[in-house]
């Protein structure tokens, strides 16, 4: 090999903060999270359709699907700004079907940035203790952001706000079950090979 | 080809209007209602946002819209009431108050209204191509608006199956149509993750655009209007006459 190239391999390669972003994620990951929002949100959407908006088992079952889809998606992509991402395509996507995301997206991304915070404080995405613990934190998180932006939309009217505490409840023992429904997905997922890590 | 993945839906007249001058009054709209507490200002904004709906569909439709929302707020009387007889601290009775969060809603659902019936998805697709996004955004977000009717016709596709050899209770729901639902959504973003790579989507590699359209006159003058809107309904929120909050019900 020539002295030159020699030199030329040695040459530490000075990359700027968006190379380093495009290399974080690969294709196949950025598909798969695009994938996931699309699932998570028309999955929602069916189950909300399928029992009204203020039935508790659906509420139940549309949380339920939510943080278990999510855990498994982190699961397949464990790396940081995941959450972010996902939070940021279905916030999109719900503005384009109608949804209420315009207004709840702010804290939604408050929430994600905790969360990932978190994850990033308890050792990273390495475990699924740490994931786990990070989708519950970005759940609560959103859940009491939700609260304080329904108040905010419901000020001149504070008992309104009691009815929506009661379902945020029912929503909130809902993520709970999709945890648990995770945890034990994404242990049979790792056992087929689906999920490598 | 699917009607919602159709170019142009212009026979209205928000459906003439360009798509990112409609999404962006659906956020400033949604954000001016969160600020703004005085029905005279929300009902400037309201005004506005009647006019666009009215533009996207049919009167009939915004009369069913508007009936919804006063049976809503009826309901909100009914059990404001109810409230008041058993906690009567807890209850501001002021009908002004009450409705002034049917009005919030109203604006941003007349706005969304616009938007949803006259803006077709490949347009708002087109759109976020031509602003330049980055790739880790502008990908799972082209993934995520095209994959929704696929994973409809799996969700169809996999009730079929399920009705072929019934699953009985939730743990039949769960293996019957959870499970093969996750599965079919592993498989799809494999599949379609091969396909990106082989038409050269990367994040980080330059895609060639399409040429982003101008916007027009008209587009211009609704923009204006809308600022118009805007601050004469803020003008109206810390200038114009004050109303009582609340009264307390005794």
């Amino acid at each position: 090999m020539s002295q030159l190239a020699e030199e030329v391999l040695k040459t530490p390669v000075k990359r700027n903060l968006a190379d380093r972003i495009n290399r974080h994620w690969t294709t196949q990951e950025l598909v798969t999270i695009g994938v996931f929002a699309s699932a998570i949100k028309a999955s929602s959407l069916l189950v909300a359709f399928m029992g009204g908006g203020m039935n508790p088992v659906t509420l139940m079952a549309k949380n339920c699907l939510y943080t278990m889809l999510l855990l498994t998606l982190l699961h397949k992509v464990p790396k940081l700004g995941t959450l972010t991402l996902v939070t940021m395509v279905t916030a999109f996507v719900s503005i384009l079907l109608m949804g209420q995301g315009i207004l709840h997206t702010p804290g939604a991304f408050l929430a994600c940035f905790v969360a990932e915070l978190a994850i990033w404080a308890l050792g990273g995405y390495g475990s699924t203790r740490n994931l786990v613990l990070g989708v519950l934190i970005y759940e609560s998180c959103a859940k009491i952001l939700g609260l304080v932006m329904s108040y905010l939309s419901l000020r001149e009217q504070p008992a309104m706000l009691i009815p929506i505490m009661i379902f945020l409840s029912i929503g909130a023992m809902g993520s709970l079950l999709g945890l648990y429904l995770g945890t034990k997905f994404t242990r049979e997922l790792r056992h087929a090979s689906i999920i490598s890590n | 080809m699917q009607a919602s993945f159709l170019t142009s839906k212009s026979d209205t007249f928000a459906g003439s209007l360009d798509s990112r001058l409609k999404l962006g009054l659906c956020i400033a709209g949604s954000l001016a209602s969160l600020f703004l507490s005085s029905p005279l200002s929300l009902g400037v904004l309201l005004v506005g946002g009647f006019a666009l709906a009215l533009s996207a569909t049919k009167l009939k439709t915004l009369v069913k819209v508007c009936a919804f929302f006063t049976l809503m707020m009826s309901f909100t009387f009914a059990f404001t009431a109810l409230i008041g007889l058993f906690i009567p601290d807890l209850v501001r009775w002021n009908p002004l108050s009450l409705a002034v969060p049917y009005m919030r809603m109203l604006v941003v659902v007349f706005l969304l209204v616009s938007l949803a019936l006259s803006t077709p998805v490949q347009s708002v697709n087109n759109n976020l191509q031509s602003l330049k996004l980055p790739g880790i955004i502008f990908i799972p977000l082209s993934v995520a608006i095209r994959f929704i009717p696929s994973f409809m016709n799996d969700c169809r596709q996999i009730k079929d199956a399920v009705r072929l050899r019934p699953h009985r209770g939730i743990k039949g729901l769960w293996r019957g149509m959870v499970v093969p639902l996750v599965f079919r959504v592993f498989s799809s973003a494999d599949d379609l993750s091969v396909s990106a790579e082989l038409k050269g989507l990367r994040p980080g590699v330059k895609a060639v655009l399409p040429k982003a359209d101008p916007m027009r006159k008209m587009d211009y003058m609704v923009l204006a209007l809308a600022l118009l809107l805007c601050v004469s309904a803020f003008s109206l929120q810390f200038y114009g006459p004050e109303f009582k909050s609340a009264i307390p019900s005794r």
